[in-house]
């Protein structure tokens, strides 16, 4: 077998010597600082970006909040608003009503303060009516013509008499 | 018909002598010297873009890089990160040395037992030199394990010595010893696919499919062992078990 064949091993071993060693001097300075950085830049790239993304989710969270903030707020002042807006009108309501009754009171009364001239004009109407019917009467029935005084005066106690004020 | 053992041949291209010794340029330092050549223009070539989004073969020279790396992280702990270098080197000579010498007429270093045990021992020395400098003879600690009964020392201490000992052979003929076998089998089984003839010879054909399959599987694991192998020893030179 050649490979027990002692006469190989120093050729074997000097190139091995030579040629690994060269090999580990081009790799380990040329290759592998050069894959280092590589792989470092990538690492602390993909590091990078998460953290912006991070950053970016937090903003969004931000926004979000004082959006939710704001529509808060509008709701409530809408419903303030609603609310003013329904104690107003009910105040307006009690005012147009309180006028309205007082001016249908105002309109009763002086109704009532009509039908009062009314009957005391009918009740004075009725008396000389009265009268005048009492003096003609008396004249056709007997012939006489009884003085005025005399037949106001009868008049007067006659509707005295039956109360005709109460009943006017 | 060549032989099974005439790959392992090693013949001088250029003839040099320094010292008496025979240190000619031959055929294995030729494929020695096409790996690093292979090796160093594809890792400068795949990485020359460093892409924050890597290429295809910055991609795999990425996960050659991270598959090291972890192996260093998982095996070796804390420390591990200085001896990246050598271990990336390592693991890589070795995987291209298996996997060129699968491609039929080219010459497998790592079939050689001087190469396997020229890497083995600087390993072993390295280490055992490394664990010193961590520990001063705190490293004697490392051939009697914590705990056991003192007396057991006298059987214990010896077997620890001899299999600390033997690690730059078994390390050496491990590799040695699986990339051999498996380029013999593959050219014995070869050998026999002609003189069957077309009808007999597709048996031997189709197991030499196979073993050609499972011997690329070997040239994987077998690099991968002997990198692994030399994390742990390099474990217990920094952390005494």
């Amino acid at each position: 077998m050649p490979q027990f064949d002692p006469t190989l091993f120093a050729g074997l071993v000097f190139w091995l010597a030579i040629t690994f060693t060269a090999l580990f001097f081009l790799l380990s300075r040329l290759v592998l600082p050069r894959m280092q950085d590589t792989l470092e830049a990538r690492a602390s790239r993909i590091a990078d970006d998460l953290d912006r993304a991070e950053t970016l989710r937090q903003e969004a969270e931000t926004v979000r909040q004082q959006y939710e903030e704001a529509l808060q707020e509008a709701r409530d002042q809408a419903r303030a608003g609603i609310t003013h807006a329904v104690s107003e009108m009910e105040r307006q309501g009690a005012e147009r009503e309180a006028a309205l009754n007082a001016e249908i009171d105002a309109r009763i009364t002086a109704a009532e303060q009509r039908i009062a001239r009314a009957r005391d004009e009918a009740r004075t109407h009725i008396r000389d009516i009265a009268i005048e019917a009492c003096e003609a009467a008396s004249e056709r029935i007997s012939g006489v013509k009884v003085k005025k005084a005399v037949v106001t005066a009868a008049v007067e106690g006659e509707m005295k008499r039956r109360n005709l004020q109460e009943v006017a | 018909m060549a032989g099974p053992l005439e790959q392992f041949e090693v013949n001088p291209i250029v003839p040099i002598e320094i010292g008496g010794f025979d240190v000619s340029f031959t055929n294995a330092s030729l494929f020695m010297v096409i790996n690093v050549a292979l090796l160093t223009s594809f890792f400068l070539f795949a990485s020359r873009g460093r892409s924050l989004v890597p290429t295809r073969l910055q991609s795999v020279a990425e996960i050659m890089y991270e598959a090291v790396a972890n192996m260093i992280r998982d095996n070796v702990g804390s420390g591990g990160r200085k001896y990246f270098p050598f271990i990336f080197t390592l693991f890589m000579f070795l995987l291209t040395c298996n996997l060129v010498g699968m491609i039929p007429g080219s010459f497998t270093v790592t079939s050689h037992v001087f190469v396997t045990f020229g890497l083995a021992f600087v390993i072993f020395i390295g280490v055992t030199i490394i664990g010193i400098f961590t520990h001063g003879l705190h490293f004697l600690r490392l051939f009697f394990p914590h705990g056991a009964p003192l007396w057991t020392a006298v059987i214990l201490t010896p077997v620890e010595i001899i299999s600390y000992l033997a690690r730059p052979i078994t390390l050496a003929v491990r590799l040695f010893a699986n990339m051999t076998v498996g380029h013999v089998l593959l050219k014995v089984v070869a050998g026999f696919v002609a003189p069957l003839g077309i009808a007999l010879g597709i048996l031997p054909l189709g197991g030499l499919v196979a073993i050609t399959a499972l011997e690329f599987m070997i040239a994987v694991i077998q690099a991968y062992v002997f990198t692994i192998l030399t994390c742990v020893y390099l474990h217990e030179a920094l952390h005494l078990h």
